[in-house]
């Protein structure tokens, strides 16, 4: 019974918001689904990380299994770069910058979306106030401002627009900046598994030697 | 006179006597003469007391009538000043009862014309011509309206109520949306709605005119589901009906929402075509960017493996070619002016593929910021739009006062069309920006990946020599 209720009242709101509520409900929704999406990657693939020694032993072990108990960029560089890898070290070195490169571009994915995303709400939620406020004033050209319950519902349209706008908006913002970060953090640790890797490749060959 | 002739003929007499005889016989004389005289004068004095009397009787009867007359004269002048407070009350009387009658006669009129203002308002008019002729006679000034005009006014009032109360189903004329003469099927419910269907099929609501003696289409197409209800309900199969119970405002505002798209952006002033440029420019230069993106996206994997199998066999020639016939894509241009430096060392080999991805680059990104800039444009450009709106209305505000909303809203609705719009304008730019600028992310991404693999591929093949060698030759 709550739960109707709850409905109910939700799609009084987008009633009463107008036309305008529907992109900003896809926007809300496109924004919350990467914003999870995303995030629960990269807690996933935190949990999942291990240095670049366990890392090649791992993937010496069963080099042509699945991915098992790899951070997923771990093992797209690991098993690219070993395909890729030439007995050039300097040239090793660009091989693998390439390939951080790629995976950097894939982990900032989507981060930029949700914050362009975020801005919009707002701009959406103005916009319906635009249209809330013109239908306000055809009213009162047609009744005067005698007519308050007229009236009221192009302010309604104007006000639940600019609210809803902001409300998707500023957890959009936060996220965003959140998984920024995290992406950032990510892209360092990128960098030094990258490096450690090499190193441990070249002292092997040269162990090897 | 009569003493008077006596007195001289005794005096007469007297000194006759003395003159001629003796005293005896004078005095004889003298005593007939004084008898006589004495006679005469008692006779004088018994007429004068007789017409002394009758005189006086007379004098006594005109007395008796005087005061008859004066005694008469004062009930008369009694009388008449009753009569007259008599008549200054009864004038009273009728000016109050004339004052009375003034005041119906004001009652009937104005309500005779309030009747003919409800009645041109009324949609039930129509079907009653003869309720003007009936007001129109009332409202003659000649005429007093009396008990028949109120009798007349209420049987008018009563038609109405009656006819308000039903749904009315009929062929009849109205005025078109195009102001001729039409004959359709034309529905009634109560006073609220009128509607109309023709022949072919237009449906649209009814409202009188401003004589109130003929119905008018509204303009405006009710919507695709109030259309098919009133159809319904036209042939007798559904027992629903839009009704619009606000007099005819909400028809109005059916008929000024379908404005056309041309009337909402001259509601917009000036300001509204440097948006709409803004928009139409913004939409052109994403076309041409999504073009040639997606154009260069599916074509470079391909285009790479090729190359690459190329070069592992050792078949520059080729190579060469095959760049040259693909020199659409930036990729294959890359390559190509790479591949003129097959044989010297990595760095240089780098440095040409740099070199051509810089050349690439602008190419990639442009109109790019072009695009962002207008992203920007347009809501500022609306802002200012918005600016002006209120300007014009703070304008009209001081010269006609706030005491007509509708002097104002000429310039509010310009402020927020304009806003309106240039938010309209700016937000696809904007999420269309963004979608290129990840593309061209991306494809330099992409670009630079093909470079080191076409790099690692020569090196394999051996094309790439080391500083020490090269130096050697050289």
């Amino acid at each position: 019974m709550q739960w109707r209720d709850l409905i109910e009242r939700i799609a009084d709101l987008f009633q009463a918001g107008g036309e305008i509520m529907i992109p900003l409900l896809m926007l809300s929704l496109a924004i919350w689904t990467l914003a999870i999406v995303k995030g629960i990657r990269l807690m996933r693939e935190r949990r999942k990380e291990c240095s670049p020694e366990q890392c090649l032993r791992t993937f010496k072990k069963k080099s042509n299994m699945c991915e098992t108990g790899l951070a997923k960029w771990q093992w797209d560089i690991l098993s690219r770069y070993m395909a890729e890898r030439c007995e050039d070290s300097e040239l090793n070195r660009e091989i693998l910058e390439s390939i951080r490169m790629r995976q950097e571009s894939q982990t900032v994915r989507y981060i930029g979306t949700i914050l362009i995303l975020a801005a919009i709400a707002p701009l959406l939620g103005l916009l319906g106030t635009v249209t809330g406020m013109i239908a306000t004033f055809d009213v009162i050209s047609q009744f005067g401002t005698g007519n308050a319950r007229a009236l009221a519902s192009g302010i309604a349209e104007a006000l639940l627009t600019t609210q809803s706008g902001l409300i998707v908006a500023v957890p959009g913002l936060i996220m965003g900046t959140i998984l920024f970060h995290r992406s950032e953090k990510l892209k360092s640790r990128m960098k030094l598994f990258c490096i450690g890797l090499q190193e441990q490749t070249d002292d092997t060959r040269s162990y090897g030697e | 006179m009569k003493y008077l002739t006596l007195t001289i003929l005794v005096l007469l007499l007297f000194s006759v006597g003395a003159q001629a005889q003796e005293w005896s016989q004078t005095r004889q004389a003298v005593n007939t003469v004084a008898s006589a005289a004495k006679y005469n004068a008692a006779k004088t004095q018994a007429l004068i007391a007789n017409e002394q009397k009758e005189l006086g009787v007379e004098k006594a009867t005109l007395k008796k009538a005087i005061s008859l007359k004066q005694q008469q004269f004062a009930t008369f002048k009694k009388h008449y000043n009753l009569l007259l407070k008599q008549e200054k009350t009864l004038n009273e009387e009728l000016a109050a009862q004339a004052q009375e009658l003034k005041t119906i006669d004001g009652t009937i009129r104005t309500s005779a014309k309030q009747a003919r203002e409800y009645f041109h308002e009324s949609l039930t008019t129509p079907e009653y011509p003869e309720r003007t002729m009936v007001l129109s006679e009332m409202l003659q000034s000649k005429n007093f309206p009396g008990l028949e005009g109120i009798q007349k006014l209420l049987t008018l009032y009563m038609e109405e109520m009656t006819s308000s109360g039903k749904v009315i189903h009929r062929t009849g004329s109205f005025i078109g949306t195009d102001g001729t003469n039409k004959t359709g099927e034309l529905v009634r419910i109560g006073t609220f709605t009128a509607a109309y269907r023709l022949d072919e099929g237009t449906l649209g609501f009814l409202r009188p005119t401003s004589k109130g003696n003929k119905l008018a289409a509204v303009k405006g197409e009710p919507g695709w589901s109030l259309s098919t209800t009133m159809n319904d309900f036209f042939e007798g199969k559904g027992k629903n009906f839009p009704v619009d119970i606000s007099n005819g405002a909400a028809l109005a505002r059916l008929a000024q929402n379908q404005k056309s798209l041309l009337e909402w952006l001259n509601a917009g002033g000036l300001l509204v075509w440097p948006i709409i440029l803004v928009g139409v420019l913004a939409i052109i230069l994403c076309v041409e960017r999504f073009y040639t993106l997606c154009k260069i996206r599916s074509n470079s994997d391909r285009n790479m493996e090729k190359i690459i199998k190329m070069v592992s066999q050792g078949k520059w020639k080729q190579c060469r070619d095959f760049c040259s016939t693909q020199s659409r894509f930036p990729t294959c241009r890359i390559i190509a002016h790479t591949l003129k430096y097959v044989g010297n060392t990595r760095e240089i080999i780098e440095n040409a593929f740099q070199e051509g991805l810089l050349k690439e680059l602008p190419l990639l990104e442009r109109f790019l910021p072009t695009l962002s800039v207008l992203a920007a444009v347009a809501p500022l450009l609306g802002l200012l739009g918005t600016v002006t709106g209120m300007i014009n209305t703070f304008q009209i505000i001081t010269l006609y006062g706030t005491g007509d909303p509708r002097m104002m809203s000429g310039g509010i609705s310009e402020a927020l069309v304009t806003t309106q719009l240039g938010l309209a304008v700016a937000v696809p730019i904007m999420i269309l920006h963004h979608i290129l600028e990840r593309r061209v992310d991306k494809i330099i991404g992409d670009m630079e990946e093909k470079g080191t693999g076409f790099a690692v591929a020569l090196m394999k093949k051996g094309q790439i020599k080391q500083r020490e060698e090269f130096d050697a030759v050289a």
